[in-house]
């Protein structure tokens, strides 16, 4: 059998994976921590599948590092904004080293 | 069971305050916190430091520590566990020494790497990293996947469960993108939904190709004579090799776009651009080093007239 993969989650399945309560996913939608992809009411709305590994990220970080929201959100900003400088240095490197390398 | 000095981890005086055990915690977090260190061992660390934290900042978990650490000192061979003949007889890791004491996970919430068993309880999700070739992403193709999940058999013992799926790979699929598989992860506790398996998905390295958003480069060799002259080459793509007019004059690092050969992206389909590299031969026989010089004494070129201008 094969199994055809989803690309999103619903609100509802958010709270229940990322084990919190509904208010407090609005107050991370609100600080744009995860946003909606599609859907206008709350139980129309749909998530990329990464957003529950961002969701426990944040939550991660506001606990262990005892950080605020707003804080949290600028850490997950500067988090994804490294990620995406490293994996583009590493692709350049790869290049690089294509064409100059021996 | 080794004993673990929880002020040595957080490198503080045992008669440290509380303001003094934040703050080492604090800085060691800022660390080691697996989400912002690349630290190789960065979250056996912040583990440590966050169970030795767990335990110090609270007044009676402190209590309750420092007594057993006092009782451990006035033993004389100094390793046995103090008033309970558990702690000798198993070698774990931190958690199970936090557990043997405080009688939970010792990690803190969001680590926690196993959820204690309730009658219902939806199971764990799981995520995988899931390397993938370039080729697999070109078009909807499906391939198998084995993994395992941690789940409770009746008795609430953990057990482990092998699953293989077939897995449908959407075209088009990217580097760093999660696809979910709903109800794939551990099984659920009572009659609860099981989790889902999250695949993370990783490209592996293609041995030609290299992705610069939807499109492709490829690094194009040519003979000094041949960017002077111009060629045709057979140039391999995804899809099939296709023959390549490079133009007389071409000079290394020059881009040659093959249009609609890139990979298929939300905003149609990619270019593939063959970056030229021009390349000499390893030797010279005595007849080519002949026609270099003839070459170098009627070519009336400075490759480095940009640097006399300055």
């Amino acid at each position: 059998m094969t199994h055809a993969p989803g690309l999103y989650i619903s609100f509802e399945e958010l709270c229940q994976s990322a084990l919190i309560s509904s208010e407090h996913l609005r107050e991370l939608i609100d600080l744009q921590i995860i946003l909606p992809l599609s859907g206008a009411q709350a139980h129309e709305w749909q998530f990329s599948a990464s957003s529950l590994s961002l969701i426990k990220k944040a939550l991660r970080l506001h606990h262990d590092l005892e950080l605020d929201w707003q804080a949290t959100a600028v850490v997950l900003d500067l988090i994804e904004e490294r990620d995406y400088l490293q994996l583009e240095n590493a692709a350049l490197r790869h290049c690089l080293q294509r064409h100059w390398g021996e | 069971m080794e004993f673990k000095d929880y002020y040595s981890i957080l490198g503080v005086e045992p008669n440290a305050d509380d303001k003094a055990i934040k703050l080492a915690y604090r800085r060691l977090a800022r660390q080691y916190h697996p989400d912002v260190s690349k630290h190789k061992d960065a979250e056996e660390k912040f583990k440590a430091v966050a169970e030795a934290y767990e335990v110090l900042h609270h007044a009676d978990k402190r209590a309750q520590y420092d007594e057993l650490r006092l009782a451990r000192q006035r033993r004389p061979s100094g390793h046995a566990a103090p008033n309970s003949a558990d702690y000798a007889q198993s070698n774990h890791d931190f958690a199970d020494f936090f557990q043997s004491i405080f009688g939970t996970a010792g990690t803190r919430p969001h680590y926690q790497s196993t959820q204690a068993p309730y009658a219902m309880q939806k199971g764990r999700d799981v995520e995988l990293e899931w390397p993938l070739f370039l080729e697999d992403t070109l078009a909807d193709s499906v391939k198998p996947i084995e993994y395992t999940v941690q789940h409770h058999n009746q008795q609430g013992q953990p057990q482990e469960l092998k699953k293989s799926l077939n897995v449908k790979i959407p075209a088009g699929t990217r580097e760093g993108e999660r696809i979910r598989l709903k109800g794939q992860g551990s099984p659920g506790i009572g009659n609860a939904p099981a989790g889902d398996l999250y695949l993370h998905i990783r490209l592996i390295p293609h041995p030609l190709f290299d992705i610069e958003g939807h499109n492709l480069l490829i690094t194009l060799p040519l003979a000094p004579w041949e960017a002077a002259l111009g060629t045709k080459i057979t140039l391999p793509t995804l899809n099939g090799k296709i023959q390549l007019s490079v133009p007389a004059n071409s000079q290394s690092g020059q881009r040659l776009r093959i249009k609609g050969k890139g990979l298929n992206g939300k905003n149609g389909v990619g270019d593939l651009f063959a970056i030229i590299k021009v390349v000499m031969p390893a030797q010279n026989n005595a007849a080519t080093q002949q026609l270099w010089t003839q070459l170098a004494e009627q070519a009336a070129f400075d490759p480095r007239a940009q640097w006399s201008k300055s």
